[in-house]
């Protein structure tokens, strides 16, 4: 339908020519490669962005380990005795993300701030919600939630267009035009509400978030994969490896796809930002995770009551959620003007 | 003729897409747990009384039976009853449609009058700090999300500064009785445009900034193209080469991107309706999930499903009238 020329010319944005740029063989692909590690290297937004993931992956990491891993060991009274428990690197610096506190402060501005619920302080530097939670302790168990679903979303969809987009590519034909067609469709309704809908039928929760969210934007990579493998379909040494007697299988996972995966790469580096904001927005409505576990677009959800008496509230899951973002877009166009020096932004 | 023959087989290749996107919705909602019998009977109906609205509603049918029947009705332009609401799910959706549809075009309008300009003089002055600002700009638009943009916008200007009002949309067609402070259209059309500024801005700023982006790239892969240098090489002024040459042609993708866009911004309206408490599709379609109103979320999924297709249609078409290589598919 009328969206296949449409993408045809997104495509040709998003990659450009990039013929010679790293032609079939495996060899060559390997210095494109450290090609474009050389050039992500020399890109000071690249590494900016580079920076933020990795220190939101860092963030992530650590409420992982806080929440699920001490949480577990606690089970054993060899670690309960230590003093491990669930929560316990939060525990002992502020105050519980996911129960209430004993003495709750509700709703403290920043450090720095007053407001009618009283002064912030160093012990709730970012101030604290409706129930006296520290917020800066919440966000960064939503960077956890955030990033787990955004990563493996993309992933799923990742796989899931691979297969679809270079079965497609490869065969032609009617596989070609039931796969595209299918993938139009679920393209045409609207994103949020196919993964609400989709969320309403099967589960609320984060599973199905990540589940609904990925095959969600299939489509996506697999136009992407399929526009590749059309090009590379012609290259010489498919021809030759089908000469030779490979199984398609074969000939389609070890290089066909291998050589569509560029801009497969800055597309996926791409979706994860765009997914932690769908995540955020399914949050916001009440799909994703579930309280007490913090996420951003449930704090954001919980923070529309208290605009008016703390704004803070709200502005801090946004900017969290807004940085982050900003680092795998910054990394993605980085990537891609390595991949793609002519419509390089520089 | 051309471009007649042209809209009426995009048009017609649209309806295998329509026809999935009924088999997609009706699938997920005969997968939503319970059914209305349960709704309407409460938690322990009787065998009878369940049998008897399960007949009424053909449930008892198989599910392939139920699905063509369903289409049967759609396509009599009958999207059934709203359980929820207790009226027909058209009439529902008749009442919200316009609203969303007002604010869809609302922010269309605002992003691609912000972002043409600010991607062009962005691409003009490529390297300078007006380049950098309109950059920075744009990368923070992409990567904001809008409900969140919304909620800031209430903070500052319906609460701080109180310059724009937060919620209970006026609409600019309502009765100018209805409206408190207005005694005639003109005040009701300024009432009504306070009331969507806000709203506009929280959804329009994403279109805006992947606008801009576009428009950038797509102007200065024109502006290195070699026929802009042979003009410059001719001593065409910059301006002329801009306005006569390049821009027109870096208009193409920019289209693309706006088409695309439209599903992203169906999904944002979902959540500004939310944010803005405006009854709109997506407050209605919010509504339906909760309350398992099993037609309603039908109809309203279809409808917004077809919004899409004729958005992507109505670009495809402008596309081709823009760029006059694109054939109309005689060849094809």
């Amino acid at each position: 339908m009328a969206t296949r020329d449409a993408d045809s010319t997104r495509i040709d944005v998003l990659e450009g020519d990039r013929e010679g740029d790293e032609s079939g063989e495996a060899a060559e692909a390997n210095v494109g490669w450290r090609y474009t590690l050389i050039q992500v290297r020399r890109d000071p937004t690249a590494l900016v962005g580079l920076a933020i993931i990795a220190f939101m992956g860092v963030i992530a990491l650590i409420a992982t380990i806080d929440a699920v891993v001490f949480g577990y060991l606690a089970q054993y009274s060899f670690f309960s005795n230590l003093g491990v428990e669930q929560y316990w690197f939060a525990r002992t610096y502020w105050v519980n993300p996911a129960i209430d506190p004993a003495n709750p402060t509700p709703l403290l501005p920043p450090v720095g701030f007053e407001n009618t619920f009283g002064q912030g302080t160093w012990a709730h530097p970012l101030g604290t919600d409706a129930r006296g939670r520290d917020i800066l302790v919440r966000l960064f168990y939503g960077t956890r939630i955030a990033m787990t679903v955004a990563v493996v979303s993309t992933v799923l969809a990742l796989v899931g267009g691979t297969i679809v987009g270079s079965v497609a590519g490869y065969y032609g034909g009617w596989t070609d035009d039931v796969l595209m067609r299918a993938s139009e469709t679920i393209f045409a309704i609207p994103f949020l509400i196919l993964v609400i809908a989709f969320m309403t039928a099967f589960g609320r929760d984060l599973t199905f978030a990540m589940v609904g969210v990925g095959i969600a934007t299939i489509p996506t990579f697999a136009r992407l994969i399929r526009s590749r493998v059309l090009s590379v379909r012609e290259e010489d040494y498919v021809e030759a490896a089908r000469a030779a007697g490979l199984k398609d299988r074969d000939i389609i996972f070890r290089h066909v796809v291998p050589n569509s995966f560029a801009p497969v790469l800055v597309q996926a580096t791409l979706q994860v930002g765009i997914n932690i904001i769908i995540v955020a927005g399914l949050s916001f409505l009440g799909f994703g995770a579930q309280p007490p576990t913090p996420s951003w677009g449930q704090m954001l959800a919980s923070s529309r009551g208290y605009l008016l008496p703390n704004p803070w509230y709200s502005i801090w899951p946004g900017l969290a959620i807004l940085v982050t973002v900003v680092g795998f877009n910054l990394f993605g166009d980085g990537l891609r003007d390595a991949l793609d020096p002519r419509i390089s932004n520089q | 003729m051309g471009l007649m023959r042209y809209t009426a087989r995009r048009l017609a290749q649209a309806v295998p897409v329509v026809m999935g996107i009924t088999l997609i919705t009706f699938l997920l909602t005969d997968a939503i747990p319970g059914d209305p019998v349960s709704i309407m009977l409460g938690p322990s109906p009787s065998a009878q009384q369940a049998a008897a609205i399960r007949a009424q509603f053909g449930l008892d049918r198989p599910l392939y039976v139920r699905y063509f029947n369903y289409l049967l009705s759609v396509l009599q332009g009958d999207l059934g009853q709203s359980l929820y609401y207790g009226v027909p799910v058209t009439r529902k959706i008749a009442e919200r449609l316009p609203v969303t549809i007002l604010l869809l075009a609302s922010s269309f309008a605002f992003a691609i009058a912000a972002a043409v300009p600010l991607g062009i003089i962005s691409a003009k002055r490529r390297n300078k700090p007006t380049d950098h600002v309109s950059r920075v700009v744009a990368l923070v638009g992409v990567s904001t999300p809008s409900f969140w943009i919304g909620l800031m916008l209430i903070i500052i200007f319906a609460y701080q500064v109180q310059w724009f009002p937060a919620t209970s949309l006026v609409l600019p067609w309502a009765p100018v009785s209805a409206v408190d402070g207005a005694s005639s259209r003109i005040d009701v059309l300024v009432i009504a445009a306070k009331h969507l500024t806000l709203p506009t801005l929280s959804l329009g700023t994403l279109q805006m900034a992947a606008i801009t982006r576009i428009e950038r790239s797509s102007m200065l892969e024109v502006l290195s193209a070699e026929y802009v240098k042979l003009a410059r090489a001719y001593g065409v002024p910059e301006t002329t080469i801009l306005r006569r040459h390049a821009f027109r042609n870096a208009q193409l993708p920019v289209i693309t991107i706006v088409g695309l866009q439209l599903t992203t911004a169906i999904g944002g309206a979902v959540l500004t309706e939310t944010v803005f408490s405006i009854s709109g599709m997506g407050t209605l379609i919010l509504t339906a999930i909760v309350n398992q109103d099993f037609q309603l979320v039908m109809g309203t999924t279809l409808v917004l499903g077809l919004v899409f297709v004729v958005g992507v249609v109505v670009t495809d078409i402008s596309y081709a009238y823009v760029d006059p290589r694109v054939s109309y598919g005689e060849g094809e």
